[in-house]
């Protein structure tokens, strides 16, 4: 038998040692890709496929299987276990991704070299950054990251939703769930409002006297007409949404006390979550991409503005109109993936197309949806034609919607890692 | 004025922002015009004394703030032209009222030229008129 | 009568004598516009909240006449000269006849 590119590559990957990353690839180009999510995968695992050997591509990425973030306020509702959307990296390796599991520390553009924690660095010819959202220190006062045992944020799936869970699960009757909602822009428009949702099927199953607090910087959020019929009809009563005109932006937290304080009224709460404002991830403020919070791209590949050797895909990127999710992020890696590959081996580039959907899941089998398709233009990625749920449909077509959530799920987690 | 309960109760049968179906316009509904003239009936109208202060544009119709400020008004009437009923919020100012400002949140049904008219003391009506773009909903 | 409504006021607890304060209130209303169709084609009947009185010490504030056009829990926030102590009440008309009441008392030195 000979063996051929891709086995040998598989072999190389599967031992995840250092040198031998820095041995491969010589000849070959060279692609990094860090952040192994919803963009990271996806546009990894494509260039490796999609190139036949001819790009060597590394996937940098600490954690060594992958819950998503879609899906984990299912798993909060009970609709899901921690199980059913935690990945394996392993069909990516075997699709021919160098996969390494560390952290990225540094960025040197001059030389074309990522640095790892493990002290290992990676040349590359072009760089991929998707490493999701950081929180902004200090947006929510009285909170840090060393608060998120207390007051756990649940916004990158894991350890953070299971302890979510086991705090709702542990209220005492009629307590008080309470979260803090992020400004614009951040991760999952209508995630912590499907959260609420899933929080509130747990709650009126085992303790309907509870309460839901939900203080909203914001005046108005996505999805807010289905949320809120969906609200009053299967939770009437406990949702309590305290948005902008009531001060739902002036908050501050005691997590040592359990207290929430919304513009001068202090709330004693059993639970708080809080989902602070966002940022890009802090490698691509290292890598210098960024502008403010996030990192500018071109509309038309997802590179940097900054840059144009490295590339910006998923919420950490400010690309334009397309929202900050999972979806969103395939889409683009994929975009990307095609212009990495035109770049370097002179493969045919075709037009960016992109898309969106948000699924949000308000109660068993009542699913909802926004979404739009996306074209590039001089300034950024616009909205081209979108639909979103009706209020008052049918409960077959809310069924539907579900449904078809389930086979998205399963659509896009085996486009990002290959299963 | 003041619409009657009756005409209130007489409604279009449309949507709010593309939350819905296509309009089945029945005849009763008075068109923004007729709103329009039976508010300001023979008073003299001036463009001066209201500020109108709503966004240029919006993702969805379903709650756009809308602030009307008529220094010394007796009253004020906001009118959607686009929408199933074009009158969508009176305010009668009392005496302590004596910014004359209201802030509420509205519902528009499509693009339209939002227009605040108010009765003031001297006999004349202000009127203000302004443009918003509503587009489809986003996850934005 | 609708189930779970609440109603919202925010207010200062004092104030100068001639300040002039700013007064926002919310009730949880669905605000059934009249036109929407039921899953079965049926038209849902209109059922909103069509007025708000905003009152002191009988007095009145504003007076709003609300039409379908007003979102989901209506909110209004508008302004008011204070030049004693008493109390802000306000009475929120419901299409189905029932009245939805809140009072907050302002001290005024």
């Amino acid at each position: 038998m000979t063996l051929n590119r891709r086995s040998v590559l598989a072999g190389g990957a599967a031992t995840l040692a250092a040198p031998a990353v820095l041995a491969q690839g010589h000849g070959r180009s060279r692609v990094v890709v860090i952040g192994g999510g919803a963009g990271g995968a996806t546009a990894a695992r494509y260039i490796a496929k999609d190139s036949d050997g001819g790009i060597a591509v590394t996937l940098v990425e600490p954690s060594r299987t992958y819950a998503t973030c879609f899906f984990s306020n299912l798993y909060l509702g009970g609709f899901k276990t921690l199980r059913d959307i935690t990945h394996s990296y392993g069909p990516l390796a075997a699709a021919g991704v160098n996969v390494v599991h560390d952290w990225a520390i540094g960025v040197d553009r001059a030389a074309r070299t990522v640095t790892l924690a493990g002290g290992a660095t990676l040349p590359y010819d072009k760089l991929i950054l998707s490493p999701g959202i950081d929180f902004v220190e200090g947006s929510v006062p009285g909170w840090d990251i060393s608060a998120q045992n207390a007051m756990p944020h649940a916004y990158k799936a894991g350890s953070q939703t299971e302890l979510l869970k086991a705090q709702v699960d542990a209220m005492p009757e009629g307590g008080v769930f309470a979260m803090v909602a992020p400004p614009n822009p951040y991760r999952c428009p209508p995630g912590p409002y499907e959260r609420v949702s899933m929080v509130a099927h747990v709650l009126r199953d085992r303790n309907p006297t509870a309460k839901i607090v939900i203080a909203d910087p914001k005046p108005k959020f996505s999805k807010m007409a289905l949320f809120e019929e969906g609200w009053a009809r299967h939770y009437p009563g406990m949702i309590d949404w305290v948005g902008e005109d009531f001060g739902g932006g002036n908050v501050s937290v005691d997590p040592a006390a359990m207290t929430l304080d919304i513009d001068g009224d202090l709330l004693e709460v059993d639970v708080c979550n809080v989902i602070p404002a966002m940022k890009a991830g802090r490698i691509a403020d290292i890598a210098g991409v960024t502008e403010g919070n996030w990192a500018p791209v071109n509309a038309v590949d997802m590179s940097s503005k900054a840059d144009p050797d490295i590339y910006v895909l998923g919420d950490a990127s400010q690309q334009g109109d397309m929202p900050k999710s999972g979806f969103s992020a395939n889409s683009q890696a994929k975009v990307c993936a095609n212009a990495v590959r035109a770049a370097l081996i002179g493969s045919t580039q075709f037009p960016a197309r992109y898309a969106n959907t948000c699924w949000s899941l308000i109660d068993a089998e009542d699913g909802v949806k926004v979404g739009a398709t996306y074209e590039p233009t001089a300034e950024k990625i616009a909205r081209v034609d979108g639909f979103i749920s009706q209020v008052g449909e049918t409960d077959e077509l809310r069924r539907a919607t579900y449904e078809e959530s389930e086979g998205w799920y399963s659509g896009i987690t085996g486009d990002m890692f290959g299963t | 004025m003041r619409l009657t309960r009756r005409t209130m109760m007489t409604t279009a049968c449309a949507t709010w922002a593309g939350i819905g179906l296509p309009a089945r316009a029945q005849p009763a509904e008075p068109d923004a015009d007729e709103v329009i003239a039976a508010f300001i009936g023979d008073a003299p109208v001036r463009s001066d004394g209201i500020t109108l202060d709503l966004p240029e544009s919006v993702e969805d119709g379903y709650r756009v703030r809308v602030e009307v400020d008529a220094p010394g008004a007796e009253e004020v009437l906001l009118i959607a032209p686009a929408n199933p009923v074009k009158a969508v919020v009176s305010v009668q100012f009392g005496a302590m009222a004596v910014t004359h400002r209201v802030v509420t949140r509205i519902r528009l049904a499509g693009p339209q030229q939002v227009v605040a008219l108010a009765r003031m003391p001297d006999g004349t009506v202000c009127r203000k008129t302004q443009h918003i773009d509503v587009l489809i909903g986003g996850c934005g | 009568m609708a189930t779970g409504v609440k109603t919202r006021i925010k207010l200062p607890d004092t104030a100068g004598a001639g300040d002039v304060i700013t007064i926002k209130t919310q009730i949880t209303h669905q605000m059934e516009t009249g036109h929407r169709l039921d899953s079965a084609g049926v038209p849902l009947p209109r059922s909103i909240i069509h007025r708000l009185h905003c009152t002191f010490d009988g007095e009145t504030v504003v007076d709003v006449d609300l039409r379908p056009g007003i979102s989901t829990n209506p909110f209004f926030e508008f302004d008011a000269q204070v030049t004693r102590s008493g109390v802000f009440q306000f009475a929120w008309h419901d299409d189905d006849g029932a009245v939805y009441t809140a009072a907050k008392a302002i001290s005024v030195t």
